[in-house]
């Protein structure tokens, strides 16, 4: 059972709930006055621990000193039982240039984004001469930014300088070039990334997994899928068991694939099935990724399919017989008027030929073009159970 | 013996003090070159001039309240002191608090060589009992800079009940040292010996605590009677403000002789008389609760010792703040006795440093007149705060808590060993994370550095990893981690001289302050 002394906050503003938060039971209710000293001092003590647990300490000393009065005196206890106090910016110290990212990767790890940033800017103009306080910058930058922490776009950009100007001094540091490229990636700079990889791979005797994935996620966020695929392939063989990296590139070129479709014409045919088959490979062993690509993987299964099987010429000609049988229902059908064609509708007299025309004219152009079953099923507006996850979009 | 002198300084938030042990062997403190032997812990930066510390300086707070620094000690350890955090610059140049306490130091020191007519380095600076490490450093730091050799830092309780018992008031028993400052309040629980030796047993505060908050409590009452007699805000003036805090220091004071005290106050262009009596004053020490505060850190420090308030012998009553009634009522009620107060309230700090340094150091003559202070034992230096370290809590769903290995107030030099297993199989690295504080909660306690490890080969999970820390009598701290099968050090950590300056900065403040005479 949790300690008494030690909860910081009442479960509720029920006396019982208000009792139990000094204590009581086991304590007798005569001790109420007793306890809540006991409490109180508890938290006194606490207030002087550091600038974090002192905010904690004096907000549930508030929150003591409101419960206590609720038992005591019948004053009412405000819902909820105390207001958050923002917890102080917990002011780094500077520590020597040479520990700093130490410390900064420290606070990161420990989720301080705030602490870091700040313990990084203040190293930045307290070592202006150091590689290391720019780079512990742009790493702090990083993660913020692919954790929703951060969206304004100039701490980008000014990451990027730091990451620059870091990389500029230590192009023999392989987690300086991940985190350019990674922050290159969030900006949207591919041209910029591409080159940087380029220079990586010259530089470095191998590239850091987080580049591959940088780039690959560049490229395919702005179209180069050929690029993109390729170097999803490359990041998924440099950090095979990077579940989420292989997740993350599954669900990419997924939403590249999607937009391929409908299958119009061979060259796009192989780019999905290419598509397709990459990320079925990135999403191995992921089970929701591999959930999200399975209905690509059944469509670019019958995407090779064409409406029309068969020798191109005889399919030709069967169009054009075709249209010739269709010629007097043509000439029938020019002599009456439209109006009165389709006011008697399908099973009128010259409704169905209408139809029938109709229905020919607006099909024969499949098997004239050599289409692909998916046209014609997109055409047609033909369901199944996995078109939404095919056309998320439809 | 020798004959290079020693001094002991109580660098306080408010006022500082320097003071020797004569040939007579009684401690004495040192005039500054106004006769002034307690010297307000107050910085003033004039235009075009060199920084003057002192009487002057604190008079120019009225008239000139921006490139004035006080009650800079609340803030060692870090960069700031001021309350909205901002970082205190005056003309472009940064000044954090180890910085304005050098110029304090320095100052105490020209003082001192001007009593010697020469050079005097060795000193001993004491500080709040509840200071942790990295503000006991600053203070070394701030030492350094002002050309100090600092020989130790020690408690300011255990250097007042040092100069209370060589007065020959002691008796053996257990004190409590209530010692409540001008920023900072201390509550120490020390055993007497029959021969004078001091142990501390346990100690409390809270050291942003102290005069300067009831001053502040009394402004406001204050700039609520002017705001109602004149709809003027005396705080929207910062001369105003400045001269409503010099006053409101005086009025606490005379409330300490005198029931009622009165000053006129200026806001607005309008002068209003405020009256304070000494009830009123108290009721506004209750209504902020910081006679509860007071009171809660009393009986915990009690508690700490592993006593009630009934076993206490005696109360040493310490510090300029603790001339305030209600504070002496309030130790009366609580412990059941009368307290006592130092002959010397103001200086009894200072003295007791001059006698640890002088004993030290061996400056007294055994023979002399200053036997007593030879043969006393000395003081038993403890551990301010616990010291431990991060690790999971393999039966509380792996969470990571903090371990305490050497508990608060054990006695100095410490040294403690406890042996983990590692937390995962084929763990290959470890980080050995240091904290100081005496909660499991890791959000209680202060990380004092981290280092990594790595294993020769990856080992199983509980393979045993033994963690040895030892603090040194000069307060160093360093922490090891061994591989508990082989024996392989894997990792070690010093607690470095960690300030909120960086090498440069000091090394510029260094060279300013060896050419700066400070007024």
């Amino acid at each position: 059972m949790a300690d008494w002394k030690t909860q910081k906050e009442p479960a509720s503003a029920a006396r019982a709930d208000l009792l139990a938060y000094f204590g009581i039971p086991p304590s007798p209710e005569s001790d109420l006055e007793k306890n809540i000293a006991t409490k109180r001092r508890k938290w006194v003590r606490l207030e002087t621990s550091n600038p974090k647990g002192e905010a904690i300490a004096k907000r549930v000393g508030a929150t003591i000193q409101q419960a206590s009065e609720a038992l005591l005196k019948g004053a009412p206890m405000p819902t909820p039982t105390a207001a958050p106090v923002e917890e102080p910016v917990v002011r780094a110290t500077l520590v020597p240039v040479e520990d700093l990212l130490d410390h900064v990767t420290g606070l990161i790890m420990g989720g301080d984004l705030r602490g870091a940033m700040e313990m990084a800017t203040k190293g930045q103009e307290a070592y202006p001469d150091s590689w290391i306080p720019r780079f512990a910058y742009a790493r702090v930058v990083e993660v913020a930014w692919g954790g929703g922490e951060l969206d304004d776009p100039r701490h980008l950009e000014a990451a990027i300088r730091s990451a620059e100007r870091a990389l500029a001094e230590r192009p023999d540091e392989p987690a300086v070039w991940a985190t350019t490229a990674s922050l290159l990636g969030a900006a949207g700079r591919y041209d910029r990334l591409d080159e940087v990889v380029q220079q990586a791979e010259r530089q470095l005797s191998g590239l850091p997994a987080g580049m591959h994935l940088s780039l690959a996620m560049g490229l395919l966020s702005r179209g180069d899928v050929e690029r993109g695929l390729a170097a999803a392939v490359r990041a998924v063989g440099a950090a095979p068991h990077d579940r989420a990296a292989r997740g993350d590139l599954a669900a990419t070129i997924v939403e590249v694939a999607a937009r391929m479709l409908p299958i119009s014409s061979s060259d796009v045919m192989k780019s999905y099935d290419e598509a397709v088959a990459v990320a079925a490979w990135c999403a191995s062993g992921v089970p929701e990724a591999e959930a999200a690509v399975l209905p690509h993987r059944v469509w670019a299964a019958r995407a090779g399919t064409r409406v029309f099987a068969g020798n191109h010429v005889l399919r030709t000609a069967l169009a054009t017989y075709s249209a010739f049988l269709l010629l007097p229902l043509h000439t029938r059908l020019g002599s009456r008027p439209a109006w009165k064609v389709l006011w008697e509708g399908p099973g009128g007299k010259g409704r169905d030929e209408v139809w029938t025309l109709w229905s020919f004219n607006s099909q024969a152009p499949y098997a004239w073009q050599d289409t692909f079953v998916q046209r014609l099923h997109h055409a047609g507006g033909a369901r199944f159970p996995w078109w939404h996850a095919v056309y998320p979009a439809v | 013996m020798t004959d290079e002198p020693v001094v002991g300084i109580d660098l306080g938030t408010t006022n500082s003090v320097v003071a020797f042990v004569n040939p007579a062997g009684a401690a004495e403190a040192i005039a500054d070159e106004d006769g002034q032997r307690t010297i307000p812990s107050v910085v003033h930066f004039p235009e075009g001039g060199d920084p003057v510390v002192g009487s002057l300086a604190k008079q120019q707070a009225v008239v000139d309240p921006h490139r004035v620094a006080a009650a800079f000690k609340r803030g060692m350890g870090r960069r700031t002191f001021l309350d909205d955090d901002r970082e205190f610059v005056v003309d472009g140049t940064t000044y954090p608090p180890e910085a304005l306490s050098a110029m304090v130091l320095k100052k105490l020191k020209q003082a001192a060589e001007a009593h010697f007519r020469g050079e005097v380095r060795k000193a001993i600076i004491t500080v709040p009992a509840y200071f942790g490490d990295a503000e006991r450093k600053a203070t070394v730091t701030a030492g350094e800079m002002a050309g100090l050799d600092v020989l130790r830092v020690i408690n300011e309780p255990t250097a007042a009940a040092l100069a209370h018992g060589l007065g020959g008031d002691a008796e053996a028993g257990t004190i409590l040292v209530f010692d409540l400052g001008g920023g900072t309040f201390d509550v120490t629980v020390m055993a007497v010996g029959a021969d004078g030796s001091l142990e501390v047993k346990s100690t409390g505060g809270d050291h942003r605590f102290g005069g300067l908050d009831f001053d502040r409590l009394i402004v406001d009452r204050m700039a609520a009677v002017v705001q109602a007699e004149t709809g003027a805000d005396l705080r929207a003036d910062p001369y105003a403000h400045q001269d409503a805090l010099a006053k409101a220091e005086e009025m606490k004071k005379e409330l300490s002789r005198k029931e009622t005290s009165t000053r006129p106050l200026t806001a607005g262009g309008r002068s209003v008389m405020f009256t304070l009596t000494r009830a009123e004053f108290d009721g506004l020490l209750a209504e902020s609760g910081h006679l509860q505060e007071a009171e809660d850190h009393i009986i915990n420090t009690i508690e700490d010792a592993g006593m009630e308030p009934g076993g206490i012998t005696s109360v040493l009553m310490v510090g300029g703040s603790s001339r305030i009634i209600a504070f002496k009522d309030l130790v009366e009620r609580v412990i059941g006795r009368e307290p006592q107060f130092s002959k010397n309230l103001d200086e009894d700090v200072a003295r007791g440093a001059a006698f640890m340094a002088a004993k030290l150091e061996e400056t007294v003559d055994p023979d002399g007149p200053g036997a007593a202070l030879a043969q006393l034992p000395t003081p038993v230096d403890v551990a301010s705060r616990g010291l431990g370290v991060q690790a999971l809590d393999s039966q509380g769903g792996g969470q990571l808590v903090n371990v305490v290995l050497i508990d608060a107030n054990t006695p100095v030099p410490a040294h403690a060993e406890q042996t983990f297993g590692a937390s995962r199989a084929d763990q290959t690295d470890l980080e050995l994370v240091l904290t100081e504080g005496e909660e499991t909660d890791l959000d209680f306690v202060t990380e004092l550095g981290r280092t990594k490890g790595t294993f020769s080969k990856p080992v199983p999970l509980g393979h045993p990893v033994t963690v040895r820390l030892e603090y040194s009598v000069d307060q160093r701290i360093t922490a090891k981690a061994i591989d508990g099968h082989s024996g392989d050090l894997l990792c070690e950590l010093e607690v470095k001289s960690e300030t909120a300056i960086s090498d440069d900065e000091k090394a510029a403040l260094l060279s300013t302050l060896a050419n700066t005479t400070i007024g």
